[in-house]
C-alpha cells in the first residue's frame, strides 16, 4: 500500500534536466479561467479539458492559443477524448492558425497540487500519441482559492517520461515480496514531472491585456447607463449625443446613491480625471504602468540586498564554507540567509552584466538621446503651431464677422457697392 | 478533473454574463426588437477572451485584412460577445470559393460547438481587421453587414487596427450596425469620428459614413481573470521597462508624418479657395444669408489636421518618456 502522500505518478528525478524550455502565452490561461466561469454560471458537469496549442522548435516548446475539448466518461468511469470530434477540431485549428503555423504541444485540465492522478492518464496518453513530448498543464483550483504569497501562477507544467519503475515501495507492511524474473523488473511507467517555464507574451497580446485590465469592467448585468458613464472619458463616442449627455447628468445627481460601489470601485477615481484630453489620459495610465514596474523591480532589488545582507557574518568574511554556513543559518532559525553557491554566483553575474549594460560610449548615446528628444519637441512644436494656425483662423473670422456686423449696421445700403468695389480690385 | 464544488471561483452576481440562456435568446430572437427601432443595440460588451483573440488575429495578419466571427448572445439593448474564432479567408476576397470554404468552416465549427455542449452561444456578429487605417466601414463592409443584418440579425461588424493599437498601446477598435435602406439618420448627428482616416481611403469612408452607426464598445472579464491578470502582470515588468515604443513604431509614425503633409497641403488650398469667398460672405452677413459650407469644410479640414498632429506628438512624447525613464534609471554614468 502506497503512502497516500506520494503521488505515484509524479517522477523520483527531482530536477527535470531534459532541456525542455517552455514559455506560456497568457491567453491560455484566460481561456481556461473563461472555462471555468462559464462552466460554474452554466452548470456545467463535465471535465475540464483542453488541448494547447503553439510551435516546438527543438527543445523549445511555446503555448500560445488552446481551445476546449469534448471529454466522456469511457467504460471504465475515465475521462476520454471523443476522438472523432478531436480530430476535427484539431484540423480546423491548424488550418487558421498557419502563420506562423501551430501544432497539438500539450493539453490542460484541472490539477491537485499533490499532482496528476491515474484519471488524468488515459487523455494524455491520446495526446502523447499525438505529440511524444506534449506537456500536462495542471490548473490548481486550491492556489486560487487559498492563494500562497509570492506564488506566481496557479498552474504546474509537467512533462511526462517512461521511466522504469525499479524502486521498491516504501511501506510494502514488511510484506514479503515475489521474486521477480529480470524480463518482468523492467517495467516503465508514465511518470510526470515538473518543468519550469517562462512566461511570454507579444505586443499585441499585452496591449490587449492592458486594455482589459483597466477599469472596472466586471460582468455583471447592470444598467446600461450606468456603464456608459464608466467608460465615457475613453471609449468611441456615441453617436447620439443626446443620450450621452442624459447619462452624465443622471450620474452627477445619482453619484450620491451609486448604492453598489464595489461594483464601480474607481467610480471615484473617473470623477476627477474627467477633464483630462484622452491624450492626457492616455499618458498618465503609461507612467502608471511605468510606475507599477519600477516598483516591481525595487521590490526584486531589495530581496537580493536583503539576502545579501542577512548573510551570517562569519560566511561573509570567509571563516566558513558555504556548507557551514547554511548550517548556521539554518539554526539560527530564520535570522540569517542561507549561503548558496549558486544563486551568489548568479548574483555575481547579474552584478557584472550590469556594468555591462552601462554604455562604454557614453557621449555618444547622449547625443543620440539628445537628437530623438528634440525630434520629439520637433514635432510637439509643430502641433502647437498648427493649433495655433487654426485659433488665429478662427480669430480671424469672428473678426470678420464683427467688422462687417458693424459696418452693416452703419451703412446698409453700401453694403452691395462695398462688396462690388472689393471684387473688382 | 471537474469542477470542486465551491462557489469562490466564480461569483453569480459579478459574473452574470458568463450565463446563457437559451430559451430567454429564442424568445428575443422572436420578437426581434431591432427591426422596430434601427438604433435598437447601442452597445457591445466584449469577453477578455474574445479581445485578446481578435486583436492577435488582426496583428498576426500585418498588412493582410483579416476575419473572423464572434459568438454571443443579447442582452437588452447590448450584444454581448463571449468568443471569437478566425475564419480561414481573408477579409476582403471576393471570390466565391473563398466565401464557400468560410462557409464550409464555420458550419463545422458550429457543430462541433453543438456536441462538445460547452458553448451553445449562437453567432452573431463578425471582426475583421484595417491595417493602419482606422476602424469604420469601408463600402464592401457596408453591403456585407447590411446582408448579414438583413439574414441573420441580430448582427454587429467589429474593425480593429492592429497598427494603431501596437502605436497607441491601446486598442483600437470599434463596432458598427448598419440602418436600414430607407432609414435617414438623424440630421443632428454631428460627426464624431475620432480616429483619422488616410486620405488614401478617405472617399470610401465618406461614401458611406451616414449608412451605418457606431456602438459602445466596452469589455467585461470574470472574477478569476482579474485574479490571474494580478498575478500575470507581475511577471511582465521587465518588458514594461525593457521596450522602446520610439524604435518599434518609428515606421508608422513616419507614415503619419507623411500623411499629415498631404492633408496639410489640402487644408492650405482649401483655405486658399474659401479665402476669397469669405469676405465676400462676411460682407453680405448682414443681410443674414451667410452661405457656411466652404467655410464648413475649410473649418473641418483645419480640426482634422490638428487633431492628427496632436495625437502624434502625444505618441511621441510617450514613447520618449520611455526613454528618459531608462536613462534615469540606468544611465547617467553612476553605476549602481
Amino acid at each position: 500500500m502506497a503512502n497516500p502522500a506520494v503521488n505515484e505518478l509524479l517522477s523520483a528525478q527531482k530536477s527535470s534536466d531534459s532541456g525542455l524550455q517552455v514559455a506560456l502565452h497568457p491567453l491560455p490561461l484566460l481561456e481556461i479561467s473563461d472555462y471555468i466561469t462559464r462552466g460554474y454560471q452554466r452548470g456545467y458537469k463535465g471535465a475540464i479539458v483542453g488541448a494547447l496549442l503553439g510551435q516546438q522548435n527543438g527543445r523549445e516548446i511555446t503555448i500560445e492559443q488552446s481551445f476546449t475539448c469534448k471529454s466522456e466518461k469511457n467504460a471504465k468511469g475515465l475521462y476520454e477524448l471523443d476522438k472523432l470530434w478531436f480530430a476535427a477540431r484539431l484540423e480546423q485549428m491548424k488550418l487558421v492558425h498557419k502563420s506562423p503555423q501551430l501544432e497539438l504541444v500539450g493539453w490542460y485540465s484541472l490539477v491537485s497540487k499533490t499532482g496528476p492522478t491515474p484519471l488524468h492518464l488515459p487523455i494524455h496518453h491520446q495526446i502523447i500519441a499525438q505529440n511524444e513530448s506534449a506537456i500536462l498543464l495542471g490548473f490548481h483550483v486550491e492556489d486560487v482559492l487559498h492563494p500562497v504569497a509570492g506564488d506566481p501562477l496557479p498552474i504546474t507544467i509537467y512533462e511526462s517520461n517512461m521511466e522504469a519503475d525499479d524502486a521498491p515501495k516504501e511501506d510494502a507492511g514488511g510484506e514479503d515480496k515475489e521474486m521477480k524474473d529480470s524480463e518482468a523488473m523492467t517495467k516503465m511507467t508514465l511518470k510526470f514531472r515538473e518543468l519550469p517555464y517562462t512566461t511570454e507574451t507579444g505586443e499585441a497580446e499585452m496591449i490587449a491585456m492592458q486594455f482589459i485590465r483597466e477599469g472596472a469592467a466586471n460582468a455583471s448585468l447592470d444598467d446600461a447607463e450606468r456603464r456608459i458613464l464608466e467608460q465615457f472619458d475613453k471609449k468611441i463616442a456615441v453617436d447620439d449625443g443626446k443620450g450621452k449627455r442624459r447619462a452624465v447628468t443622471q450620474a452627477e445627481t445619482g453619484k450620491g446613491k451609486a448604492a453598489d460601489d464595489t461594483t464601480y470601485p474607481k467610480a471615484g477615481n473617473k470623477d476627477k480625471d474627467a477633464n483630462l484630453t484622452k491624450s492626457e489620459a492616455e499618458y498618465m495610465s503609461a507612467l502608471q504602468t511605468k510606475y507599477n514596474a519600477i516598483k516591481m523591480m525595487k521590490s526584486r532589488v531589495d530581496l537580493v540586498v536583503g539576502y545579501l545582507q542577512k548573510l551570517p557574518p562569519d560566511f561573509v568574511s570567509g571563516k566558513l564554507t558555504t556548507s557551514e554556513g547554511a548550517e548556521v543559518a539554518h539554526a539560527s532559525n530564520g535570522a540569517y540567509t542561507v549561503p548558496s553557491n549558486r544563486i551568489l554566483r548568479q548574483i555575481q553575474a547579474l552584478a557584472t552584466n550590469i556594468e555591462l549594460a552601462t554604455p562604454a560610449r557614453q557621449a555618444t548615446l547622449e547625443r543620440e538621446i539628445l537628437k530623438e528628444t528634440n525630434d520629439v519637441n520637433l514635432v510637439s512644436l509643430i502641433a502647437e503651431l498648427v493649433a495655433s494656425v487654426n485659433d488665429v483662423r478662427e480669430a480671424g473670422k469672428k473678426f470678420a464677422v464683427v467688422e462687417a456686423a458693424k459696418t452693416s449696421k452703419n451703412r446698409p445700403l453700401d453694403v452691395l457697392d462695398r462688396s462690388m468695389s472689393d471684387h473688382i480690385f | 478533473m471537474e469542477l470542486p464544488a465551491t462557489d469562490r471561483l466564480a461569483d453569480p452576481q459579478r459574473d452574470a454574463l458568463y450565463n446563457y440562456d437559451a430559451d430567454a435568446q429564442k424568445d428575443i430572437n422572436s420578437q426581434k426588437p431591432w427591426l422596430r427601432d434601427p438604433n435598437h443595440f447601442q452597445s457591445v460588451r466584449i469577453s477578455s477572451v474574445a479581445l485578446i483573440k481578435m486583436v492577435m488575429h488582426a496583428r498576426s495578419g500585418g498588412s493582410l485584412e483579416v476575419m473572423g466571427l464572434m459568438q454571443g448572445y443579447v442582452d437588452g439593448r447590448a450584444l454581448v460577445v463571449t468568443d471569437a474564432f478566425r475564419l480561414p479567408v481573408e477579409g476582403t476576397e471576393t471570390r466565391v470559393n473563398a466565401q464557400e470554404d468560410a462557409n464550409e468552416y464555420l458550419v463545422e465549427y458550429l457543430r462541433l460547438c453543438r456536441e462538445e455542449h460547452s458553448r451553445m452561444e449562437n453567432v452573431v456578429g463578425w471582426y475583421h481587421s484595417h491595417p493602419g487605417y482606422g476602424c469604420w466601414l469601408s463600402g464592401i463592409d457596408v453591403g456585407t453587414q447590411h446582408m448579414q443584418q438583413s439574414f441573420n440579425d441580430p448582427f454587429v461588424a467589429v474593425v480593429i487596427d492592429p497598427d494603431r493599437t501596437i502605436s497607441a498601446g491601446k486598442v483600437e477598435i470599434g463596432a458598427f450596425r448598419t440602418y436600414p435602406e430607407s432609414y435617414k439618420p438623424d440630421a443632428a448627428r454631428t460627426d464624431s469620428q475620432q480616429t483619422a482616416v488616410p486620405l488614401a481611403k478617405a472617399e470610401d469612408f465618406g461614401a458611406h459614413s451616414s449608412r451605418y452607426y457606431a456602438l459602445e464598445v466596452e469589455h467585461f472579464r470574470s472574477t478569476l481573470d482579474s485574479r490571474l491578470l494580478e498575478l500575470l502582470w507581475n511577471k511582465y515588468w521587465v518588458q514594461t521597462l525593457a521596450q522602446n515604443p520610439l524604435l518599434t513604431n518609428r515606421d508608422y509614425g513616419s507614415a503619419q508624418m507623411l500623411d499629415l503633409r498631404y492633408r496639410v497641403q489640402e487644408a492650405s488650398s482649401a483655405v486658399a479657395r474659401a479665402g476669397r469667398t469669405g469676405t465676400i460672405q462676411a460682407a453680405s452677413y448682414g443681410s443674414g444669408n451667410l452661405v457656411s459650407h466652404p467655410n464648413r469644410q475649410v473649418d473641418q479640414h483645419m480640426e482634422k489636421v490638428v487633431r492628427e498632429i496632436g495625437q502624434v506628438a502625444a505618441k511621441e512624447r510617450a514613447g520618449l518618456m520611455a526613454t528618459e525613464v531608462k536613462v534615469e534609471m540606468f544611465g547617467g554614468g553612476e553605476g549602481k
